[in-house]
């Protein structure tokens, strides 16, 4: 897949001169398959690609964030959308009021925590999955990347709902099992739903047995990619497994480990969908995340400005986090080009 | 090289989608104002505008408005608040909507202020916890439509085996009948004499107004978290008690397919709608009609009262059909199609003058009864969002299961929802 390799794809030159390129290929629409084999419309042809995306991004994306930061400074509710009218500016108010509130900072720090775990345990049982995948024969290997493929298909929705399933105090099959096995009591009042520990571990699982095959896979494809000859090199030399493994393994795959961590982080401070199916963000509040937390400003207690507020909070969260790797990423493709 | 070109595919589909998607909408969108043709845009929610009513209040409507298209379009409950504020707030609004009363103040600031015309719409027969339902700061803002006021549905076979000739009237003989009933099947691990899921807080409020408790007060345009008066905490500590003793329902799920238990006889009383009463049947063909029917749920001294949920109709304020949704919305809630409503439905018209329906319908007349003595949650523009934050099941979760004191749990909501209710 050379996934490391893929910035090499962008082009860096800018198109020599604007006289060159023919009018051909004018009209703004996607060029037709007409346009093949004309080199200077080759030339365009990549930005020209990319303008109906470039289009839909910022339509889609740029515009919506562009209004979420402008409601963050709005006193912007329930009434103000029904009157169609009155959303006053008010500064910082929504942030300071965020601040001021207890429950903030609860949360933020619950949704650090829980993102650190996630990433924590997808990275390393991924990397098991990928190691071991190395070592399966044709066969086995396919039998694993489909099962792996299986649950990363899985939409997030069904999954939370058909552990919500698995999960309930009278009827689920996890309490069952766990039951007859004198492990854990998760019937009656032992509940999932009615602890915020056991909730949000339920969610840890449920969002790591998801994220695993993606990193996993990623993974594996970046194991493929070392040589043999360096591990070859190696035993001659005289290294063990776990040298080979902490020496070649993991300073060679250290620009996927960047890249997954990176989208780990941001998937997983991001989450909604599994933690409101699940249990509504309860119970008693107990498993709200950032991401719930301003559902349930904007979209339940309609203060869309203060959401709002919640929601670019937790961008910046998700860019503080990552901009390390996001720096070493780009740096680590600058070198390869 | 692969992932590249997906993804363009990919983005090129979304804007495909987008496109359609835009194209659909601005169809639906016109509510007529072309040429002669005008539509007429209502939005329902399911059930509540029964097949036969909805055919024949069309026809008869269009029969004296020829050139109008009626556009039913139903809705579902979970989201619906915000689905109908952005509605509300935009161009092209549905003309009339029925909405779940509790939240009339929510929506108030969207609808046309129906005051002036309200003699017209039949207000001086309406019940009074439906007109409370429908007013808003002294406003009339909306025309009650349905109400289904909650009674114990309860298992007469049961009862007879058990020894019990009539049903209670008091919350003394409730809980006595409740004792014998656990006497008789309690070898069942599974049985409960009144089945009570934990989050079902509708079925709390009675045994909070009957102790003299409230939900919130208002005073001065502010409000007042009231689960933590010493009289809330005494109805929750009875309803506590009665959980505690005669329910093994699991704590941590609501009332929605709670008449099954009534059906497969592992509960002999549930407080529930009566419109349950079909279905109850149908889950358990042995039994026979009579062996279900309803009482009203008895409070301290006589029935306590209970909550008039239902639903009302009201029309947007930017509709550009105004008066065309005020003639719909007249014919809809007139006495003749609230009595089709209720034959087919099995909730309750809005006006006292239907009452007689109760005469050949004994459930009907245990609901009309009930409604007599109704009450209602806090009339605030708010109240969506303390229901949105399920601050009362969760209160109830807390008590049932001991995680935190009766009164420590009130407390709790009680400030919950008084930072929720004067939240701006």
């Amino acid at each position: 897949m050379g996934a490391v390799g893929t910035t090499k794809l962008t082009p860096r030159r800018r198109p020599r001169s604007r006289a060159n390129r023919p009018d051909r290929t004018s009209g703004g629409g996607p060029p037709g398959p007409a346009a093949r084999g004309r080199r200077p419309a080759l030339r365009a042809m990549p930005y020209l690609l990319l303008v109906p995306s470039l289009v839909v991004l910022v339509g889609l994306m740029g515009y919506p964030l562009v209004r979420l930061v402008v409601l963050s400074f709005q006193h912007y509710g329930r009434r103000e959308f029904l009157i169609r009218q009155g959303a006053t500016w008010t500064g910082l108010a929504n942030y300071r009021m965020l601040f001021a509130d207890s429950q903030f900072w609860s949360v933020a720090v619950r949704t650090i925590v829980l993102t650190a775990v996630i990433v924590a345990l997808t990275v390393l049982l991924a990397l098991l999955v990928a190691l071991v995948m190395q070592r399966l024969d044709r066969v086995s290997r396919t039998v694993v990347s489909l099962g792996l493929m299986v649950s990363w298909a899985t939409p997030a929705v069904s999954s939370a709902t058909i552990f919500k399933w698995m999960l309930d105090s009278r009827s689920g099959i996890i309490p069952k099992i766990l039951n007859q096995l004198h492990l854990v009591d998760l019937t009656g009042d032992n509940s999932v739903f009615l602890s915020g520990f056991k909730t949000l571990a339920s969610v840890t699982a449920m969002v790591v047995w998801q994220s695993v095959p993606f990193v996993a896979l990623t993974l594996f494809a970046g194991l493929t990619q070392i040589s043999r000859d360096l591990y070859e090199a190696a035993r001659v030399d005289g290294a063990g497994p776990w040298r080979s493994f902490t020496s070649i393994t993991m300073p060679m795959l250290r620009p996927i480990f960047a890249l997954v961590i990176v989208l780990s982080v941001i998937w997983d401070l991001r989450l909604f969908t599994q933690v409101y199916i699940f249990n509504q963000g309860g119970p008693d509040q107990q498993s709200y995340l950032l991401g719930v937390y301003s559902y349930f400003a904007s979209i339940v207690g309609l203060r869309f400005g203060q959401g709002a507020a919640i929601a670019i909070v937790l961008i910046v969260m998700a860019l503080i986090g990552t901009a390390y790797y996001i720096r070493r990423l780009v740096r680590s493709g600058e070198a390869t080009a | 090289m692969f992932t590249r070109r997906h993804g363009l595919r990919a983005v090129l589909a979304v804007a495909a989608v987008a496109v359609i998607a835009a194209a659909c909408s601005s169809n639906n969108g016109s509510t007529g104002n072309s040429a002669s043709k005008k539509t007429l845009t209502i939005w329902s929610m399911p059930g509540e505008l029964p097949p036969k009513m909805r055919a024949a209040l069309t026809e008869e409507f269009q029969n004296t408005h020829r050139n109008v298209k009626v556009n039913y379009e139903d809705q579902e409950w979970s989201g619906i608040q915000a689905k109908t504020i952005t509605a509300l707030g935009s161009n092209t609004p549905p003309d009339v909507i029925e909405f779940g009363n509790t939240y009339t103040a929510s929506f108030a600031d969207g609808l046309v202020d129906l005051s002036g015309k309200a003699s017209g719409l039949g207000k001086s027969s309406w019940f009074t916890g439906m007109a409370d339902s429908a007013t808003v700061d002294g406003k009339t803002v909306a025309v009650p439509y349905l109400s289904g006021a909650r009674v114990v549905l309860y298992r007469t076979d049961m009862f007879t085996q058990a020894g019990i000739s009539t049903p209670p009237t008091t919350l003394a003989e409730f809980t006595a009948d409740a004792g014998k009933l656990m006497a008789k099947f309690g070898a069942n691990p599974k049985f409960s004499a009144l089945y009570y899921p934990g989050q079902y807080w509708y079925g709390a409020l009675p045994f909070i107004w009957d102790a003299g408790g409230d939900i919130a007060t208002q005073s001065g345009g502010k409000w007042t978290g009231a689960l933590d008066s010493p009289q809330s905490i005494q109805g929750l500590t009875t309803l506590k008690n009665l959980v505690a003793s005669f329910s093994k329902a699991p704590k941590d799920k609501n009332e929605v397919n709670q008449f099954q238990t009534l059906a497969d006889g592992t509960a002999a009383m549930v407080i529930d709608q009566a419109f349950q009463i079909p279905a109850i049947l149908k889950a358990n063909p042995k039994l026979a009609p009579t062996d279900i029917a309803t009482f009203p749920l008895p409070g301290v001294s006589g029935p306590a009262p209970v909550f008039a949920g239902g639903s009302n109709v009201g029309i947007s304020a930017a509709s550009k059909n105004q008066s065309l949704a005020l003639d719909y919305v007249k014919l809809m809630t007139s006495p003749k199609y609230e009595k089709m409503m209720a034959n087919e439905a099995g909730l309750l018209p809005n006006t006292t003058t239907l009452t007689t329906l109760g005469d050949s319908n004994p459930t009907l007349a245990v609901n009309f009864a009930a409604l007599k003595n109704s009450k209602f949650v806090p009339s605030a523009a708010n109240w969506g969002s303390v229901e949105g934050k399920t601050i009362i099941p969760d209160m109830l979760e807390n008590i049932f299961t001991g995680k935190r004191s009766v009164a420590d749990a009130a407390k709790k909501a009680s400030e919950e929802i008084t930072t929720e209710l004067n939240a701006n």
